[in-house]
């Protein structure tokens, strides 16, 4: 990469806008470009600066209480000559308008959570690749495996065996959204397949991030991701096995 | 709408540079939003509320500013050789930066703000600047260009009275 073209994406670099493929020639290039480095700090710093909390205006609380009332009293809102007949329709509308709102927002957040959980995977994953991190307990052997989880996370995550498809390498203790879950990893040729288990429900779901395939389901109470750099259709291959297996409705 | 109060404020007073005038065009662009809500198209409140609010303070910018102080002219290309440090040590001169973001064109200071404050993605400040997203980026990085000179250059002399 050359100095100009990672210029160019420094900002996005550190603002974490851009593809795994793409930050990875930034990091590259900023390894053995110490201009470019420079350039980074700098990028680094300003974000610091400018994103300091004093920074920040809040809406005071008198414009508060004027917008409140522009919502609430919608005789205060300015309108075209022909609208006064229709005053009686203001108070529903800009009900209705909230209601459209609110539900939309909740929607939004709901996206967002659940797009923050598909980085928290798949960073989770990622850092499983690096050296040293994949494993806690190292054995192919399912009976080995579950104790080691039974004494160190507070749930009984199942470890479904699923040879000679897929091989059972171990597994460890992983975090995702600040709270421990089982990880499992599972290889079938050059591929590694981390299958996270925690409690609760969570819907279901296929997405992809960044070349990685993703498959979450819920069963017996426990939440389950799939991630893995394989084929969507392989990794459905692995997921109904998996479910089947024990980590579905078939078997409890 | 009103979770967004604070967005919307923000934006607008750092847009206006002034507490009063950011108050008003709030309640302007509040006012459009509930009037104009059935051109809300769907998808994200904020970005649409926050796409109003930088409407109006550029109108009322318009109405009191010269063109150059809303976009940003040809300029000397920028020292890269800034020590990181430097900029750091600013931090802590809290009216220093404010000035310094206030210095900035009306176009580089809404990226700005819209993602170092808001947190807003690439995408969600082209929707509300209504611009393409290679254009978010070029403006970001030239915002924060120049924000990092004018925070390492010496304090402007201030006159005696």
């Amino acid at each position: 990469m050359k100095c100009s073209d990672a210029r160019e994406l420094l900002d996005a670099y550190a603002d974490d806008e851009l593809d795994l493929l793409t930050s990875r020639r930034i990091d590259e290039h900023v390894e053995q470009c110490a201009r470019c480095r420079l350039a980074m700090d700098h990028v680094r710093a300003i974000k610091v600066v400018v994103s300091h909390p004093s920074h920040y205006h809040r809406a005071p609380s008198q414009l508060r209480a004027r917008v409140l009332a522009l919502m609430h009293q919608p005789a205060g809102l300015p309108r075209s000559p022909k609208a006064i007949g229709f005053r009686w329709l203001y108070p529903g509308l800009a009900a209705a308008a909230l209601i459209v709102l609110a539900v939309g927002l909740m929607v939004a957040v709901e996206h967002r959570d659940e797009n923050r959980l598909v980085a928290e995977v798949l960073t989770a994953h990622l850092r499983s690749l690096q050296p040293n991190h994949l494993l806690d307990v190292v054995s192919t052997n399912q009976h080995t495996v579950k104790p080691w989880f039974d004494t160190h996370v507070d749930f009984s995550p199942p470890v479904p065996q699923l040879s000679p498809q897929f091989v059972l390498e171990g597994g460890r203790l992983d975090y995702v959204q600040n709270r421990p879950v089982a990880a499992l990893v599972y290889r079938r040729g050059g591929h590694l397949i981390n299958l996270f288990i925690w409690p609760g429900e969570n819907g279901q779901g296929v997405t992809s991030d960044r070349g990685f395939n993703i498959i979450h389901w819920t069963a017996n109470g426990m939440t389950f991701w799939a991630i893995s750099d394989m084929s969507a259709p392989d990794l459905g291959d692995f997921v109904d096995r998996a479910r089947a297996a024990g980590a579905g409705p078939a078997h409890r | 709408m009103l979770v967004h109060l604070d967005a919307a404020y923000n934006l607008a007073r750092w847009l206006s540079r002034s507490e009063h005038d950011a108050q008003d065009i709030v309640q302007e662009a509040f006012i459009r939003a509930l009037r104009g809500f059935d051109q809300f198209r769907g998808g994200d409140a904020r970005t649409w509320l926050l796409a109003i609010v930088r409407n109006v303070s550029f109108t009322w910018l318009q109405r009191r500013k010269t063109n150059r102080e809303l976009h940003e002219q040809v300029e000397e290309p920028v020292d890269d050789r800034i020590d990181p440090e430097a900029i750091l040590l600013r931090a802590a001169d809290v009216q220093r930066v404010r000035d310094s973001i206030e210095r900035l064109p009306a176009d580089l200071r809404a990226v700005l703000v819209l993602r170092d404050m808001e947190g807003l993605s690439y995408k969600e400040i082209a929707g509300t600047l209504e611009v393409p997203i290679g254009t978010v980026m070029s403006r970001l990085s030239r915002a924060r260009e120049r924000l990092a000179a004018m925070l390492v250059e010496p304090a402007p002399v201030r006159e005696l009275p």
